[in-house]
């Protein structure tokens, strides 16, 4: 009996990864949700007389900035993981809430992005697609903010330490789903929106 | 010496030493067998709606003239084929799966306990939402079973049908990936994948198909709730090239859909094969691939199918995803071939057999039919269509979910639900499927159009129709039964832990489990590791 004792080694290290593993597959459907909408976009634009429309122009410089604040908080998201597994509680808690700050920044101009379209859902399909792009990613980026602010509360009541900081990592690779999510949407819509 | 499957701190677990469950109630219940029971639960609910209309158009349509359910048919015709397969076959496997799986594998819950109850009720509410929406009013299309575009201003009815199945439809995910994540790392310790019970295989292969292609029709609603709500032209007629779009986000999710109602019932109909022969299905070498490569090739063929039939123009896929749809004949053979080779090793009557053997009928008899369907050159937009998927996208996996639940009766119930009862049921089910479904086939052969209230045609035809309904009485008393059966059957009799003689992880436990599942499980060393304890 006593060589079934013998644990296999993977045991454990399994154990380890839940919350990751979950993440992953999370983030890959909702990258999958967004692979629809894109399969949409490209099928469209591919058959269109004209695309976009007449009269539609995506102001870029909202674009840019856009995609300015996701690389910062891509940035920021990673710098969490990084400090905890250094011991560094104090810069972890300043990078996730660096994240949060731009997470929500970056909400508030995806909203006033809506709101400068100049077009509505029900102009043409163009319209709709882009707000369906844009709602998409606004929900995926609330979800992402929950998590990190779950991540950012636990790592203040010392429940992540290093070693134990699968939460802030999981965290951190939802939220880079959600940034790719935003740079393919913003090389189809603004980068390619001409050509 | 053994390993305690609950030690402080595991993710999930409950140590024993606080044994007693606090006296959870529904609405916070987090253990997976909790979860899992009322998945199954309002599953049977969701069937009741689904058989009661369902009756009440196979009496509209027996006979010709009688106004049974006024002029709703179209609406009732809906309801029906939308809430059988997606309210109830499909959140039916995921309970069981909740229930059965960390059992199989030596786990104490699932991954997200939480998470799972969370899934439950947004399919519940997504659900109701669903229903709701047709007792509202006729959703702008008529719902899944059309994959046509519809474009234009929706009614309220619309709104509530696509935010409904927007909500099971995320349950759905959601519950994929707490299983995928269980299945991967929460297995005991000494239990390799390919140690892994069949059951737990099939609801592996489900789940990654569900992540796949479950999300591309989530979109595919949000873009049509922006549509009808707002009063877009996306899906418009004018508007070119969305109609595909429209078309592949449907089948995407509905072609697999399909398929996966009975992946799961395969995974299981294997484990009972397994428990009667009391050994692993047969295969070459020390790791026997044959079920597990059968299960997963279903699987991705299921996915491979995806727009087979779709009418898209210019797809230029369409004979490729034909062949797929035709081969996923081969691994149900394969896996058919390896329960008769089991077969040689059955030495006592195990009475879910019975539902494997019926099963494999209703299969046989869809398969004889596709081919002489071929031969024939029967339009598919005929009542063949109605009767192939009665007979082998509901009957099948119904007899093989009915099944599944008397072979693991003692463990989702703590007692084993009454064979007499359930020999009734499955004749009566097998028994209504197979009328029902000739009479469709052979409406069919003759050219009668499906999905209309009267059919104004031969007088044969009204003959057949009356049998029809006759076979969905029958059907509809089967899974009454079933229901009494699972309700009081075997009440105040006592069970053992392993009364069926399983070889597998779930019965080295209780009838029914403690809430932390195991009080200790050895590392395992096989795929049968109860057999290999006894020998």
């Amino acid at each position: 009996m006593s060589e079934q004792l013998a644990l296999p080694a993977g045991g454990q290290q399994r154990e380890s990864h839940v919350l990751n593993l979950g993440t992953l597959l999370l983030g890959g459907a909702g990258a999958m949700v967004f692979g629809g909408l894109l399969a949409a976009y490209l099928q469209l634009r591919g058959v269109a007389d004209r695309w976009p429309p007449e009269d539609v122009h995506l102001d870029n410089y909202l674009g840019v900035m856009l995609f300015l604040t996701a690389v910062l908080s891509a940035v920021t998201v990673e710098w969490a993981p990084y400090a905890i597994k250094r011991g560094n509680q104090r810069q972890t808690l300043w990078a996730l809430t660096l994240t949060i700050g731009l997470g929500l920044a970056f909400l508030n101009l995806l909203w006033y992005t809506a709101s400068q379209l100049g077009f509505g859902v029900a102009d043409h399909a163009f319209g709709t697609l882009v707000y369906a792009a844009i709602l998409a990613i606004g929900v995926q980026m609330v979800l992402g903010l929950g998590y990190v602010l779950v991540a950012l509360v636990r790592t203040g009541g010392h429940q992540v330490v290093p070693g134990d900081h699968q939460l802030v990592r999981a965290a951190g690779w939802y939220w880079q789903w959600v940034n790719v999510c935003w740079l393919v949407a913003f090389t189809g819509f603004y980068v390619l929106q001409n050509r | 010496m053994t390993l305690t499957q609950a030690p402080p701190g595991q993710a999930g677990a409950e140590p024993p030493a606080s044994a007693a469950p606090a006296p959870a109630t529904i609405l916070t219940a987090a253990d997976h067998k909790t979860v899992g029971r009322l998945y199954i639960a309002a599953s049977l609910l969701f069937l009741l709606v689904a058989g009661v209309v369902g009756m009440l158009l196979r009496v509209e349509l027996a006979e010709e003239g009688v106004k049974v359910v006024g002029d709703d048919f179209a609406r009732l015709f809906s309801l029906h084929s939308t809430v059988a397969p997606i309210l109830f076959l499909a959140p039916f496997w995921t309970g069981l799966a909740t229930v059965i799986v960390p059992l199989q594998i030596g786990a104490p819950n699932v991954a997200f306990p939480r998470l799972q109850a969370t899934t439950f009720w947004l399919y519940v509410v997504g659900g109701v939402l669903v229903i709701g929406a047709y007792a509202v009013d006729t959703p702008n299309g008529a719902g899944l079973a059309l994959s046509s575009p519809f474009s234009g201003r929706g009614n309220a009815a619309t709104d509530v049908w696509i935010m409904g199945l927007l909500l099971v439809s995320v349950a759905s995910v959601l519950a994929a990936g707490v299983l995928l994540t269980t299945i991967v790392k929460l297995r005991a310790p000494g239990m390799t994948l390919l140690r892994a019970p069949l059951f737990t295989w099939s609801v592996f292969a489900t789940s990654a198909v569900v992540l796949l292609a479950t999300p591309v029709f989530i979109a595919g609603l949000l873009l049509l709730y922006l549509d009808q709500h707002f009063g877009g032209t996306f899906f418009a007629a004018a508007t070119t090239g969305s109609s595909e779009v429209w078309q592949h986000m449907l089948w995407l999710y509905g072609r697999p859909e399909v398929f996966l109602l009975a992946l799961p019932g395969l995974g299981a109909a294997c484990d009972i094969v397994v428990t009667a022969a009391r050994g692993p299905l047969p295969g070459r070498g020390p790791v026997r691939l044959e079920a597990r490569v059968a299960l997963v090739l279903f699987a991705f063929l299921s996915l491979g199918a995806w727009a087979a039939d779709a009418p898209a123009r210019d797809a230029v896929v369409l004979p490729t995803v034909t062949a797929f749809t035709g081969l996923v004949i081969v691994p149900v053979g394969i896996l058919a071939l390896l329960w008769l080779g089991a077969g040689r090793d059955i030495r006592r009557f195990h009475f879910p057999l019975l539902h494997v053997a019926g099963a494999l009928l209703l299969v046989a008899i869809a398969v004889i039919n596709v081919i002489v369907a071929a031969v024939k050159d029967v339009d598919g937009g005929t009542a063949w269509a109605t009767g192939h998927l009665h007979v082998a996208f509901f009957g099948a996996p119904l007899v093989l979910a009915i099944g599944a639940v008397h072979h693991w009766a003692p463990k989702l119930v703590g007692r084993r639900l009454s064979t007499g009862l359930g020999a009734l049921e499955l004749v009566l089910v097998v028994l209504g499927v197979g009328i029902m479904g000739l009479a469709s086939y052979l409406l069919g052969y003759d050219g009668a159009p499906w999905h209309v209230a009267d059919l104004a045609g031969k007088g044969s035809w009204q003959n057949l129709e009356r049998l029809a309904a006759a076979g969905g009485a029958l059907l509809t008393a089967g899974v009454l039964l079933f229901v009494a059966n699972l309700m009081m059957g075997g009440r105040g009799k006592a069970v053992e832990d392993n009364p069926v003689g399983g070889v597998t992880l779930e019965w080295a436990t209780t009838s029914p489990p403690p809430p932390w599942n195991f009080e200790q499980v050895a590392p395992v060393r096989s795929e049968t590791p109860l057999a290999e304890a006894a020998s």
